[in-house]
């Protein structure tokens, strides 16, 4: 009778798990087909509409560029500078020193010739005080604004103070370490220009700069990360970019705009209340907030994604620092979900609450938690000898050829748009590591995120950490010169 | 060896059994057969297409250089070096190139635009000439009547980049076009090339001019230097399309026509709070001073967005007749935004403003004072 009851709950359990399989891979399916579409589309209308015209309109709208900086005396001077030399007619640069307790703001005092000044500053948006504003007194940085504002012990709390003292409708959200291309604000603008709809954000692919040659702030040659780790974040990046956020785009369901790199409707934003401060995942805990708005007022959105890579951050290098992230987004999701719980499966948030949390909720959520329960499964019945090997292994093969299928898409999907890897060599490094990511990199981040859920469910105490800079390659050039 | 034979009796067995497989397992399978199938096809394509890339910029490369030195050398050289003197055409050397096949045409077509995006001065015109004489223009002009959307916009942005204008009639209805696409290429097509109306479709705008477009024809219309602008105030009318009438609110402002200020002050009835809003910044750019007296009376019936735009002309106008309601605004009212423009415009209104200025430092405490501060600072700009 228990051996029939135990048999029965079994035979449910791996249906249940291959319906949710095979939905999954339908998701995936579907996304790859839509990115695709969209992809191709933004690629024509890029062929019909130059940007360039953007530089020379006095109609352009100005942009507040945020970079908040904590300890970042190593590099701040070169990343300001590529700040700076961003083409666009009309923006400006908020630097946010957080506190930092190097000497992140006297270098920018000594090499932007910055004095204090007295500026009208309203608190719109919650952040810790902030002390003192610089200029500069010299014309060629006068689109410089620096704050110097108590720690907020997040980056959330330092954007919310350079939103606060920012002068234009749009500003982008921007970590002071990334490296922009010099286009980026032009091709960021021009899907808020270009929509019958209001646009809300618009984001655009991160990559690593792990290994890329940079000369004064700018990336001079892209290269393949050479470390395993950040090449396997590379491949990932590549992957939910293109594969998954250009998807979402073709159907206005963008779940997440990056915190590395994402231009906002100022007032959006600020009507939405900001960044939380208390947030492990601020960036789509924003996203979210603002959609929750939008669909409350009952005005009709669009966030956009276009396909062009405009960023290279340095991605952990080493497994620390790289738990440390990934346990805190694991965090921050789960977060996410406690949050707006009201959100899910709601029709009054239209798309927000009936696809994009609804699919976070099974197949990004739940999905760390269905695997390792299936990994405990799996060793129960391998123990009880109840497995039946050749079905094992068919469902196994099953589940690695379709994930090898998925990143080697999103791969040529990559290829199609600009080639970014001057040789085959590159690519191949890239395409072979989708053969071990079942292997390696995958289960370090599902140990991840069942670490994460297991912090928020319990409580603990996040330390945020400081991330340790490597450093990027200085371009063959600028070495000689050096 | 064993293992490869083991492995090859397992599939062997596989398909042999297939058919008595439960269904999730066949799923199983089948899935994983066009889950390699596909990878292996996209490795395929992957190799073909950066393959076809190469061999493409290789074939193009010398024939890009070829192009170009032909330009440089018999149009951009003796343009630049001697401006007045005439420049024959060499259309001999040109039609040696085999144009006859289409990457060629398309190669050449390539260049041309991008010299002719960046030269001005006679350049333009030598290559335009060169592109008809050539007849370059044929293919494109027999793909606007093709109905295939995505040949119909390119043929559109080409000839328009190349400023030659065919099937005038034609064109003109692509501007009522149902495609947004194709209605905008038209639109911008239109008023760089028409000779003579290329404001005509102005008066039948049905569907909105989205920024992106008001922003691509106020750029060739503010670059447009062959034609008389004319009065944009007879858009500046209810009865023309909202769009329409923020476009020409802008051009009318840019091209600095005082005529348009009764048409203007007329719109500041209108609902649309968006418009008469843009209405009262480009009335402040005209530095219509008979507009002040209405600005500041209709001023607390206005939404802050309004309220916002009258305290910035005002400061723009600076006639000093109502640098006291700036005062006003500045030490009454509650909204920061409201009172860091009211303290920008007192500021902008310079002399006038010395003593007030002077007056509101000593009395002004708190938030106002850093407002006024701030809006005194030359370091700080918005």
């Amino acid at each position: 009778m228990h051996t029939a009851i135990l048999k029965h709950i079994t035979d449910f359990y791996e249906s249940a798990i291959f319906v949710y399989c095979a939905g999954l891979f339908l998701f995936y399916i579907l996304l790859a087909v839509l990115s695709l579409i969209a992809i191709r589309r933004s690629l024509w209308k890029n062929k019909i509409r130059g940007q360039q015209m953007l530089v020379a309109s006095p109609l352009t709208p100005g942009i507040s560029v945020i970079a908040p900086a904590y300890n970042e005396g190593v590099t701040i001077i070169s990343n300001v500078r590529s700040l700076l030399a961003l083409n666009y007619p009309r923006f400006e640069v908020v630097i946010v020193n957080d506190g930092s307790k190097d000497d992140t703001l006297q270098k920018l005092i000594d090499e932007f010739e910055l004095t204090e000044v007295n500026f009208a500053y309203r608190q719109q948006i919650p952040s810790q005080a902030v002390k003192r504003f610089f200029k500069s007194t010299n014309p060629a940085y006068s689109k410089l604004l620096v704050l110097d504002k108590v720690n907020g012990k997040s980056k959330a709390d330092a954007v919310n103070a350079g939103i606060n003292a920012s002068s234009f409708n749009y500003f982008l959200n921007t970590d002071v370490d990334c490296i922009l291309a010099r286009d980026t604000l032009l091709k960021l603008i021009k899907p808020f220009m270009d929509d019958p709809q209001r646009v809300i954000a618009t984001g655009a692919p991160l990559r690593a700069a792990n290994s890329c040659d940079v000369e004064a702030g700018v990336i001079t040659r892209v290269r393949v990360p050479r470390s395993l780790l950040p090449r396997f974040q590379e491949m990932e990046y590549i992957r939910s970019y293109l594969l998954g956020k250009m998807g979402w785009t073709f159907i206005n369901a963008v779940p997440n705009v990056s915190g590395g790199l994402g231009l906002f409707d100022k007032d959006i934003v600020i009507k939405s209340g900001g960044y939380d401060p208390g947030s492990f995942g601020e960036d789509m805990d924003m996203v979210v907030r603002m959609c929750r708005y939008m669909c409350e007022q009952d005005l009709p959105y669009r966030i956009h994604y276009i396909p062009e890579t405009l960023c290279w951050t340095e991605v952990p290098a080493t497994y620390k620092i790289f738990f440390r992230q990934r346990v805190r987004w694991a965090r921050g999701l789960a977060q996410i979900f406690g949050k707006h719980r009201k959100v899910l499966f709601n029709p009054k948030y239209k798309k927000l609450g009936l696809i994009i949390f609804p699919y976070n909720f099974f197949f990004e959520l739940l999905a760390p938690l269905i695997e390792f329960a299936g990994i405990i499964y799996y060793i129960y019945i391998i123990v009880n000898h109840l497995i039946n090997w050749d079905y094992a292994i068919i469902l196994l093969v099953f589940i690695y050829t379709f994930s090898i299928l998925i990143t080697s898409l999103s791969m040529l999907w990559d290829q199609l748009i600009f080639r970014y890897y001057q040789s085959w060599k590159e690519v191949w490094q890239l395409c072979i590591l989708a053969l071990a990511e079942p292997f390696i990199y995958h289960p370090t981040v599902l140990f991840c995120a069942i670490r994460g859920y297991f912090n928020q469910l319990t409580g603990k105490k996040h330390t945020w950490g400081n991330m340790q800079r490597q450093g990027f390659n200085q371009s063959p050039n600028l070495q000689k010169t050096i | 060896m064993d293992t490869i034979t083991s492995l090859r009796e397992w599939l062997d067995d596989l398909i042999y059994y297939f058919a008595y497989f439960p269904l999730v397992i066949q799923i199983a399978i089948i899935v994983s057969v066009l889950a390699v199938t596909g990878t292996i096809v996209a490795y395929v394509y992957m190799i073909l297409f950066r393959w076809q890339k190469q061999r493409q910029a290789k074939k193009e490369r010398p024939l890009r250089e070829q192009v170009n030195e032909l330009l440089l050398e018999h149009i951009i050289y003796k343009s630049v070096g001697d401006p007045d003197a005439p420049v024959a055409l060499p259309l001999e050397d040109f039609k040696a190139l085999p144009l006859h096949k289409k990457w060629v045409a398309d190669v050449l077509i390539d260049q041309l635009l991008e010299y002719r995006n960046n030269f001005t001065g006679d350049i333009p015109r030598l290559l335009r000439q060169l592109y008809l004489d050539l007849g370059l223009h044929h293919k494109s002009a027999t793909v606007l009547r093709s109905g295939h959307r995505k040949a119909i916009i390119n043929a559109l942005v080409e000839l328009s980049g190349m400023g030659v204008l065919l099937e005038k009639e034609h064109v003109l209805a692509l501007t009522q076009s149902r495609d947004r696409y194709i209605r905008e290429s038209a639109c911008s097509y239109w008023v760089q090339c028409s000779p003579d109306a290329p404001f005509e479709f102005f008066s039948h705008v049905k569907e909105p001019l989205l920024a992106w477009e008001q922003f691509e024809l106020f750029r060739i219309i503010s670059l447009r230097k062959d034609i008389p602008m004319p009065s944009f105030a007879q858009w500046i009318d209810p009865q023309y399309h909202p769009s329409v009438i923020s476009l020409c609110l802008k051009l009318a402002a840019y091209f600095q026509q005082p005529e348009a200020i009764p048409a203007m002050i007329k719109m500041l009835d209108t609902p649309d709070e968006q418009l008469r809003a843009l209405t009262i910044n480009n009335l402040g750019k005209l530095m219509a001073l008979e507009v002040e007296p209405i600005l500041v009376k209709m001023y607390p019936q206005q939404p802050d967005s309004c309220k916002l735009e009258i305290l910035k002309a005002l400061g723009r106008i600076g006639s000093g007749d109502f640098i006291d309601f700036l005062r006003q605004e500045l030490e009454q009212t509650e909204d920061f935004l409201l009172m860091k423009h009211a303290a920008h415009s007192i500021v902008a209104h310079k002399a006038l403003a010395s003593g007030l200025i002077a007056r509101l430092q000593q009395s002004l405490t708190g938030t106002r004072q850093q407002v006024l501060q701030h809006s005194l600072n030359p370091l700080i700009k918005y």
